[in-house]
């Protein structure tokens, strides 16, 4: 029993009464999207410098970092002298550059005076030469080293007089943000980031422009430059914040801390509608679309949800990009799950524009340069479904059409980032948001959903839907019967589980777990399984067993007296129990166990059908089975007889406080009188109690 | 009654000598620098000439948690000009608190080898002491507290005493293990409060003065010397103001300036002297970067270091 009072202390301190444990990713993404988002993340030019080292390598290499050998190697195998000169002062000025950063190893008089000798050289070298291929490298290699020398006035003017007439390339846009890093040396902050922004450098951006991520900042830079693309980071960055602030409730540590985001407060985020509109209103802007999507956005965010499909709709036919007309359209869409009754009018428009919408998300892609998936409609589409329509759907009554959503976003068939290569059925699926949605369902509540995956289509949006999903019967039959199961309707759950096939529960994760026996009792030893190896083949369904097999106890139980009644309320007792959530035989009623488990409102209690029972069989005459019983009623955590606590001067766990009142507590002490008394041999289990032997030291 | 100890005896001359010296031994003029580069350009060596400051505690670098949760330093300053001759150094550097939260078992070597280095490498040969700065609180005590006993045992190692700032607040705790401390008797206010002078206040200052009298550290003090705009949009502070055009402004926001009127600072520093006459041997201006010398009246400075 000492792993039950190991156990009991996990469960007391990481339950929280009535959770089931279910991850639940990110849903609210940021809505506005003027430019993709990406951008802030990516290395500029990666793409072009990957194709020119690919060209030159003869695809061996691609990327130039973590390779610069193999790259010399090749260059000196091709005996290009010219390319191996040029790499080895490129080599030595990313070594500086590595360098420049904050390190604890600070470097020598001599590492600095060295620093400053190889860029000179550089420089000179970059002076000598007086060839045309690596014209514009060697260029961009002079810029450079000027930079680190801090000589932004040559960077200039060499940008200015020269580089600038270099043939177009990614070396001559690097010599280009290199010269917009000297202009905001300078003070020219907004020339610099309409460079930034052009060249779609925005985590520069973002640096030069962090005190101005705020309207007075908006309205500075507008009044300098009004249709400056730098104003596409501002605004989009200021809504975001404004919906990054209503969304986390304004906790400014996790937000301005954590997320690298701005608290924006609601009477800021109304000050930036009035300017908008007037911005909107003098013309001076080039992007009206963008700023009334912006006024959109924030109508919807605080509420206004009518106002907001106005204001959307008009940014939609408003001068602007393409992509700013896309974020109009977008926020609309999300916002009309607001605005609109879930009629058959607007479930059509809604599946017209969820069409439009998929169609974006292909368009989009799911470019970029570390393998995150990142694909902005995508999320609008997460967003759209999670937050706002199946929340809808269900308050609305109509569970089946918001569990239907939800095995949309999960079939991998919109972004096809989870697509399986299958050459077999694949592993039924018992997780995730939709499993945990349709698991709260009742028996009759899963029905009805079986049956609408199983009709067709009653409206287009609907069929939309339907589409992006695959029925598999077994799935919900397994699924209905164990339901049943769980709420002690046994009879109709042999009713579903015998359409399924024991080939679909060798495919189950809870497979391992039907090895163990519901015939012998938990609190006389658990049972251990390999979890680890293979699926076991399954001769019968164990569900169904159980279910035969506690029927036929429950039948002989209502007609037996005395003895053998007690008897077989002991059997159906250490049954019901090992089905329970605290059971070995867990795998009966649901489809994985945690520490979070509890005992369910919508499934029958078979905890407290267990102790009911032992407390009828404890009333035996027979040794054995009085012993036993009130051993399980003792070992059963109703409500802990004690309050245990780690004491890191003994270095294990103590005892704090007792309950004499709880259940569990007169259960004991039911079975130390029992046992103390007794003149029979007592088993082992029971002499060796820890849980016992605490108790008895504590009375 | 016993007869007095020969060694008592000796501690009361050495204590009355002491007291006599405080009467009649000019102090120390001393400055901090606190910027991330080090100019000493004409600005800059004609004030350290005027007003005779011999010693000058130069922020090196913070140590920061950075991005990926490592402790790291950061800001580290940039030396545009040589140290002049003559000049000692106080090599400090700035803790942020939360880095305490953090494993700095090995950051007295790392911090001690780093200030070191920029020592040799740039020339700063004239290093009898380092100080570390850290607004430390009661739940991160215990770690600042054996970082520095650490620290100290290798500055003494390499020649080096050890030396700590010591806010006000902090009076009241138990003094850090180091060779001596420096008062803070600046930045005593919010800053965000609109009406009250966040640099300087004497109610500020107040509750803390009756721990300084027989605080167990060998103190000096460092005294205000510079001035504050602080952007405010109705009662919100928005940020403090390094330029003309640092931050963009609305209309109806307030920029107020701050500086440590003079007299308050006289005041503070006669407190100091009745509480801890010692504490005054040595008096340090926060501080001297070249845009506070522009902006400070030179009399200012000159009866801070002459009161």
């Amino acid at each position: 029993m000492k792993r039950f009072i190991a156990i009991s202390i996990v469960l007391l301190s990481l339950c929280t009464p009535s959770m089931g444990c279910a991850w639940i990713g990110t849903t609210n993404y940021y809505m506005f999207s003027v430019f993709r988002r990406e951008q802030m993340n990516s290395s500029l030019f990666a793409d072009q410098f990957k194709k020119f080292w690919e060209a030159y390598t003869d695809g061996e290499v691609s990327e130039y970092a973590w390779h610069e050998d193999d790259i010399m190697d090749i260059a000196k195998k091709k005996n290009d002298l010219e390319m191996t000169h040029y790499l080895e002062h490129l080599n030595k000025y990313l070594e500086i550059s590595q360098q420049l950063g904050e390190h604890w190893e600070y470097p020598t008089k001599e590492q600095l005076a060295q620093r400053k000798t190889d860029l000179g050289a550089m420089i000179a070298q970059a002076n000598g030469y007086n060839g045309k291929r690596l014209k514009a490298q060697w260029e961009l290699l002079r810029m450079r080293a000027n930079m680190v020398l801090g000589n932004h006035t040559a960077n200039i003017t060499q940008w200015e007089q020269k580089s600038s007439k270099l043939p177009a390339s990614a070396y001559r846009e690097m010599m280009r943000n290199i010269y917009a890093g000297a202009l905001l040396h300078q003070g020219r902050r907004t020339e610099a980031c309409d460079i930034y922004a052009e060249q779609g450098d925005l985590v520069s951006i973002k640096w030069a422009m962090r005190k101005h991520r705020n309207l007075a900042g908006i309205k500075a830079i507008f009044a300098e430059s009004p249709n400056s693309p730098t104003m596409n980071y501002l605004v989009q960055d200021f809504v975001n914040n404004v919906q990054e602030t209503i969304d986390s409730d304004g906790d400014k540590d996790w937000i301005e801390g954590m997320l690298d985001q701005r608290v924006v407060l609601l009477n800021e985020a109304n000050s930036f509608i009035s300017y908008a509109r007037k911005v909107v209103e003098e013309k001076k802007t080039q992007s009206p679309a963008m700023w009334m999507a912006a006024i959109g956005e924030l109508q919807y965010l605080q509420g206004q949800y009518r106002d907001a499909m106005g204001t959307l709709s008009m940014a939609m036919e408003m001068k602007g990009t393409e992509r700013m007309r896309d974020n109009a359209r977008t926020i609309r869409l999300i916002t009309s799950a607001k605005a609109n009754k879930l009629d058959m009018e607007y479930t059509n428009w809604l599946a017209e524009e969820m069409k439009w919408l998929m169609g974006k998300i292909k368009e989009e892609g799911t470019v970029n340069d570390v393998g995150i998936y990142s694909n902005h409609y995508y999320e609008m589409l997460v967003r759209l479904v999670h937050d706002n329509l199946v929340p809808r759907y269900e308050a609305a009554g109509q569970p089946e059409m918001a569990a239907a959503l939800l095995l949309m976003m999960e079939s991998g068939k919109i972004d096809n980032s989870e697509a399986i290569e299958a050459t077999e059925a694949p592993t039924p699926t018992y997780s995730g948001e939709y499993f945990a949605f349709i698991d709260k369902m009742s028996p009759d509540g899963l029905i009805a959903y079986q049956r609408f995956l199983k009709s067709k289509a009653q409206n287009p949006f609907e069929a939309l839907v339907k589409n992006y999903i695959e029925y598999d019967e077994t799935y919900y039959n397994d699924l209905i019967g164990t339901a049943f199961l769980a709420c002690d309707e046994l009879e109709r759950a042999t009713s579903y589980l015998r359409l399924v096939p024991l080939s679909f529960i060798e495919r189950q994760g809870i497979c391992p777990y039907t090895v163990r026996d519901f015939t012998k009792a938990r609190w006389l030893g658990k049972q251990k399984i390999d979890e680890n190896g293979e699926n076991p083949k399954v001769s019968s369904n164990p569900k169904i067993n159980f279910c035969n097999e506690v029927l036929r106890l429950k039948e002989r139980f209502a007609n037996a007296t005395g003895e053998s009644r007690k008897q077989l309320a002991y059997s159906l007792a250490v049954r019901y129990y090992q089905a329970s959530h605290l059971g070995d035989c867990w795998y009966l009623t649901q489809y994985g166990q945690s520490i979070c488990d509890t005992i369910r409102t919508d499934r029958a209690n078979f905890i407290a059908k267990a102790v009911e029972l032992l407390e009828e069989s404890a009333t035996s005459t027979n040794h054995e089975l009085k012993l036993n019983s009130l051993y399980g009623l003792a070992f059963i955590p109703l409500d802990e007889w004690c309050e245990w606590d780690y004491d890191w001067e003994k270095n294990r766990y103590v005892i704090t406080e007792t309950h004499p009142e709880s259940q569990q507590y007169s259960h004991l002490w039911a079975l130390h009188q029992y046992t103390s008394r007794s003149k029979e041999q007592l088993p082992f289990y029971v002499t060796k109690c820890d849980v016992l032997k605490k108790f008895r030291e504590n009375l | 009654m016993k007869k007095p100890h020969i060694l008592t005896l000796l501690l009361i001359v050495a204590a009355l000598t002491n007291s006599c010296r405080h009467n009649s031994t000019p102090p120390t003029h001393s400055a901090y620098y606190w910027s991330t580069t080090w100019e000493s350009d004409s600005a800059v060596s004609a004030f350290l000439k005027a007003n005779d400051v011999r010693k000058v505690y130069l922020r090196f670098f913070d140590v920061v948690v950075d991005g990926s949760g490592e402790v790291m330093p950061n800001a580290t300053v940039h030396f545009a000009s040589p140290i002049p001759a003559g000049l000692e150094v106080v090599p400090t550097v700035f803790i942020v608190n939360n880095c305490l939260t953090k494993d700095v078992s090995h950051l007295d070597e790392l911090l001690l080898r780093r200030v070191l280095q920029m020592c040799e490498t740039h020339d700063v040969d004239s290093v009898k002491e380092i100080q570390i700065d850290c607004d430390w609180s009661p739940s991160t005590r215990k770690t600042y507290f054996a970082l520095l006993n650490r620290l100290r045992e290798g500055a003494h190692r390499e020649g080096l005493r050890l030396s700590t700032t010591i806010r006000l607040h902090q009076l009241a705790e138990s003094p850090p293990p180091a060779d001596r401390g420096v008062l803070m008797m600046y930045n005593t206010g919010d800053v965000r409060v609109k009406e009250k002078n966040p640099i300087l206040s004497l109610d500020d200052i107040k509750p803390y003065l009756p721990h300084l009298e027989h605080y167990k550290l060998p103190l000096s003090t460092a005294y205000p010397a510079f001035q504050w705009e602080l952007l405010f949009r109705g009662n919100h502070l928005v940020g403090i103001m390094h330029g003309d055009d640092d931050l963009p402004m609305l209309p109806g926001d307030t920029i107020i300036r701050h500086a440590p009127g003079l007299q308050t600072v006289l005041k503070a520093k006669d407190a100091v002297q009745r509480l801890h006459p010692e504490a005054n041997d040595e008096v340090i201006l926060f501080e001297i970067s070249k845009n506070n010398i522009q902006h400070i009246n030179q009399q200012h400075y000159e009866k801070v270091y002459s009161h």
